[in-house]
């Protein structure tokens, strides 16, 4: 990237080059021409002198925007020598005083929009605003006051991104046919710019979200953190809410899910044929390598789940032993009792082949 | 609207003794006229407590529309140029000693050696009987200079002419011996280096504003390298 101090860089070494010019004359005219020093300045000086040429001759700037444009020179090169040029010229060693330029009347900016042009009288207290237009970076004014010297200083805010929670309440995870009704939090933080959209992505509950997405609400200073409650009702399938803000500068996206399965069935029963859905304990859980708990004498031990995941690689005891050739396994219809939309779903079964005894955790590995 | 004045020191003769200033300033539109203006032109030689000596024979022969100044260039370094604009005669405005105007119909410029106008008695410069006690014609304003009762505009700038030819001369000697099969002197080289050094020095003070040092710096660049 060019220097972005280069036209000032330029015009401090040209400064620079008439002051070293005129520290020669001084000396020239005190008869002091062949010292050492005055050879360090000359030499100084040329050294500038062909820095600033080479630069005065290929980077022009634009008259009034003073962007510049290089002609048969990159940037890189340009950058190149204006760290020359600061160094031989001790540049940010010297201090540039700008000129001063005196006036009788301060302009005071009156209240209201930026704009007003009133001309008060000397003494006059004068206020400054800044205000932000859209697109613009925000900017803020600070105020010091050193040995009775005030000075005002324009800045860039430093930017801050928006902050956004999302949460479903109550718990995430249901039986399939548990039809659920619950509240989904979400809270943003304006950061240093204001919200520009607000969205919810999720198709299913789009409508039912965009209607309290409300982004004058959102960014008003005095609602930070701004939260909303919204209430889902009769969920009956996994979805994931996804919420979008947008400050015009970045995209913050954070998203909850409610998922629903159809539960591991497990435990122990008497006969070999029993009712799976009602004598056994159900664990509601996605598809994944899972430990169940055993504790009984002499009954059949059982390991279901829906046939979709496919079959067990192995089943481990308590000590690690790979035990799946004690387990029979088959394929049954499970239907569900006392759920708001019963389903009837095929399940894999594993059962053991003889009535045992086991009071430890197995755990099996699809 | 208040005129942007802009004066340029734009050229000079090939003998170097005649240096032209221009006027550049926009004229008309939103702004006045140009020969709603008489102008007065005085240039001087400043040197580097910035005295002046004022240059004789600056043509003046037609204030309301003269663009262009020559004067005469004895030395390089700093010069002065002070565009006086005097008002336009008014006979509703009260004059006291030492106001200047430009009177249109005499095409001339007058100095108020006594008070007049609406308030007292308006005396209109050589038309008004009587007018003699009341206004002198001005013809050379290098008295004026001091005057805080006249406009004026003044635009510092430095002549490099002398100075420039001596560098350009330097160079063709060193081309000259390079075409000549010589190998240049690398101390040539150095000599040229310092006086494109010491006229840019000097060209950056007038940028500053600062005509004074680059007088200085053209001085004792031409007594060591030019003499």
């Amino acid at each position: 990237m060019l220097n972005p101090k280069l036209q000032e860089w330029m015009t401090r070494g040209y400064v620079k080059v008439g002051d070293i010019s005129y520290n020669i004359a001084l000396n020239m005219k005190k008869g002091k021409n062949f010292t050492a020093s005055q050879k360090s300045r000359y030499e100084q000086g040329i050294k500038l002198y062909l820095i600033l040429d080479v630069l005065f001759r290929h980077v022009t700037f634009q008259e009034t925007t003073n962007v510049p444009t290089l002609w048969r020179i990159t940037e890189v090169q340009t950058n190149a020598l204006v760290r020359c040029l600061i160094k031989i010229g001790e540049l940010d060693k010297v201090p540039v005083v700008p000129s001063l330029f005196p006036t009788s009347k301060p302009t005071v900016i009156q209240t209201g929009a930026q704009g007003a042009t009133v001309t008060g009288p000397a003494g006059t207290n004068a206020n400054i605003n800044v205000v932000l237009k859209a697109g613009e970076k925000q900017l803020k004014i600070s105020q010091s006051v050193i040995l009775g010297v005030k000075t005002f200083e324009l800045s860039f805010v430093t930017y801050v991104l928006p902050q956004l929670l999302v949460e479903i309440q109550g718990g995430k995870i249901f039986e399939i046919g548990d039809d659920r009704n619950f509240n989904i939090n979400i809270t943003t933080q304006k950061g240093t710019q204001n919200l520009v959209t607000y969205l919810c992505d999720s198709g299913a509950v789009n409508t039912t979200l965009q209607g309290v997405l409300n982004i004058i609400a959102a960014n008003d200073i005095a609602l930070q953190p701004y939260q909303v409650v919204v209430p889902v009702t009769t969920q009956q399938i996994s979805q994931t809410f996804i919420i979008t803000i947008n400050d015009g500068v970045n995209n913050v996206v954070v998203m909850d899910t409610i998922n629903f399965y159809h539960p591991f069935l497990f435990g122990a029963t008497t006969g070999a044929t029993p009712t799976l859905y009602t004598s056994l304990s159900k664990l509601i859980a996605a598809q994944a390598n899972r430990s169940f708990a055993f504790n009984d004498v002499d009954k059949y031990f059982w390991i279901c789940y829906p046939s979709s995941y496919g079959t067990l690689t192995k089943i481990r005891d308590a000590n690690g032993f790979n035990v799946i050739s004690d387990f029979t396994t088959a394929v049954q219809n499970v239907t569900s009792t006392g759920l708001d939309n019963n389903y009837t779903e095929e399940y894999r079964t594993y059962r053991t082949i003889v009535k045992t005894s086991i009071d430890d955790s197995y755990s099996i590995e699809f | 609207m208040a005129l942007e004045r802009i004066w340029c020191l734009a050229s000079r003769t090939q003998d170097k003794t005649i240096g032209t200033f221009t006027d550049e300033t926009v004229y008309g539109g939103a702004n006045l006229l140009r020969n709603q203006e008489a102008h007065f032109i005085v240039i001087a030689k400043m040197d580097f407590n910035q005295q002046l000596t004022v240059i004789a024979n600056i043509d003046n022969s037609d204030p309301l529309n003269e663009l262009s100044y020559q004067f005469a260039v004895s030395a390089d370094g700093a010069y002065r140029l002070i565009a006086f604009n005097p008002a336009f005669f008014s006979a509703s405005v009260n004059y006291v000693v030492g106001n200047i105007v430009w009177q249109g119909s005499s095409a001339s410029f007058y100095k108020a050696k006594a008070i007049s106008g609406v308030a007292t008695t308006p005396y209109t410069p050589s038309v008004t009987v009587g007018w003699e006690n009341y206004w002198d014609l001005i013809t050379d304003f290098s008295e004026e200079l001091e005057n805080p009762l006249v406009n004026m505009y003044i635009h510092d700038d430095i002549v490099t002419f002398n100075f420039e030819e001596c560098l350009m001369t330097e160079l063709e000697e060193i081309n000259d011996d390079i075409l000549c099969g010589i190998c240049t002197n690398f101390q040539d080289l150095i000599k040229v280096n310092s006086m494109q050094l010491l006229l840019a020095g000097a060209n950056s003070n007038n940028w500053q504003g600062k005509q004074e040092k680059s007088e200085v710096i053209l001085v004792e660049a031409t007594k060591k390298f030019c003499c």
